[in-house]
């Protein structure tokens, strides 16, 4: 069975373009525009083979995300690929060492390449 | 005798160390009634060498007091540059970042585009533009409103904003600002309700109030939390009276008197997309028309904006 690529982003037309842009390679995109959301789908169960993920969120921050999957062995596994504008990826404490970056705006291109690499 | 020359150096010495701790008990009286014609002089003397290291003293704490004034001077000025920088340095990081995100969107459907144009079939392409042109517009706009607020910022910053005045139907604006955010009202799933049933017509600058109501409407919506919007509209005797009403997230205590300033921090940033400069000008605006903008909020109940202005 194909695993999907989650792609946590609240901006909506960002999300949907990302979307779009993955679905034309042909990947089963499970887009979501709070990460709270996202983190209750992977919690029930859902098993992205990368989560792409924005930073700057409101209800629950891309950090915040992180610290949360961190903390549950059964989808701390999961690879990230972080996607953001912002110019410092530290926040409150919170570290993304080891994280792979892809910083806004890239192009089709540049995020096939990563995707690509994690499929 | 030995013993006066003691008395009189005794006598001396004593006003010498007195006049050295900044005290003098010599009075003119004293030396008026000193039988000693010398000792008398002296006593003057040293009369005058109090007065003179008094008035030495008094110039000195002066000049400290005036050195100590212009060094907390300096270091207010140079904490409020540094503030000013650092605001600065804030709100180009935001700018680039607020800027990035409409760019990313426009690089990927861009993308699309062109490989659609390239490898795709006529049926897909159509589809694809259905799908996509209007993101797109929606791009052009949100980077067009983003340069249009740098814009303000800079031209606010150098002397203020020059307005035009001209007989304008607020009313007539309510309307057009509700209808060009019909698509966004209606992706977000709000109610907006509007209570502007009369013209009410003053002399102010159209586009900058429309300015203003858009940048009320798009917070309200913004920060609504999905649930109605309020805009009304009214006239009374010598103003209009403008007000955006919304059940949303509201503004804690705390931050609601930064709000109408620039480069607040008001709202986090970090969570919600816009460079936070929308109350600020909205309050320029209103104040370079003659006017004034207040807002009521209570933190998850919601927040109320009155604008006033004078007919």
């Amino acid at each position: 069975m194909t695993r999907p690529l989650m792609v946590i982003e609240d901006d909506d037309d960002l999300r949907e373009a990302l979307a779009a842009s993955l679905a034309m390679e042909g990947f089963e995109v499970s887009a979501f525009g709070d990460a709270r959301e996202a983190l209750r789908e992977l919690e029930c169960g859902l098993r992205p083979f990368l989560i792409l993920l924005d930073l700057m969120m409101p209800n629950m921050s891309g950090w915040e995300f992180r610290e949360a999957q961190e903390a549950d062995p059964a989808i701390a596994p999961i690879p990230v690929v972080v996607i953001t504008a912002a110019h410092t990826l530290g926040s409150d404490g919170h570290s993304l060492t080891g994280i792979e970056v892809l910083r806004k705006p890239f192009s089709v291109e540049a995020l096939l390449e990563v995707v690509g690499r994690y499929r | 005798m030995p013993s006066t020359a003691e008395t009189a150096t005794d006598r001396i010495l004593s006003h010498l160390s007195e006049i050295g701790a900044g005290r003098c008990t010599i009075t003119e009286e004293a030396i008026v009634r000193e039988r000693d014609p010398n000792m008398s002089q002296i006593l003057l003397g040293l009369l005058v060498l109090h007065e003179d290291l008094a008035y030495a003293r008094k110039l000195r704490d002066e000049a400290e007091a005036a050195r100590l004034v212009t060094a907390n001077e300096r270091e207010r000025l140079l904490e409020e540059l540094e503030k000013a920088l650092a605001a600065r340095d804030q709100f180009l990081a935001l700018a680039s970042h607020e800027l990035r995100t409409p760019l990313s969107t426009m690089t990927l459907l861009v993308d699309n585009f062109v490989e659609a144009v390239t490898v795709t079939e006529s049926g897909k392409l159509a589809a694809l533009i259905t799908q996509h042109l209007p993101i797109l517009k929606r791009q052009v706009e949100r980077l067009g409103t983003l340069v249009l607020e740098m814009l303000d910022v800079s031209q606010i910053t150098s002397g203020g904003l020059d307005l035009v005045p001209a007989p304008v139907d607020l009313t007539a604006i309510v309307r057009e600002v509700v209808e060009r955010f019909g698509l966004e009202i209606e992706r977000r799933q709000v109610t907006v309700k509007m209570h502007a049933d009369f013209p009410v017509v003053g002399m102010w600058d159209g586009a900058r109030l429309d300015q203003v109501v858009t940048n009320l409407l798009s917070n309200a919506l913004k920060f609504g939390a999905g649930r109605p919007v309020e805009i009304s509209v009214r006239a009374e005797a010598d103003r209009a009276v403008l007000i955006v009403r919304d059940c949303g997230i509201g503004i804690a205590p705390q931050i609601r008197s930064k709000i109408f300033g620039p480069f607040s921090g008001a709202v986090s940033t970090r969570h919600h997309a816009g460079l936070g400069l929308g109350l600020w000008i909205a309050h320029q605006i209103v104040r370079a028309s003659g006017g004034s903008i207040t807002a009521d909020s209570r933190p998850d109940e919601g927040s109320t904006f009155t604008v006033e202005l004078p007919r």
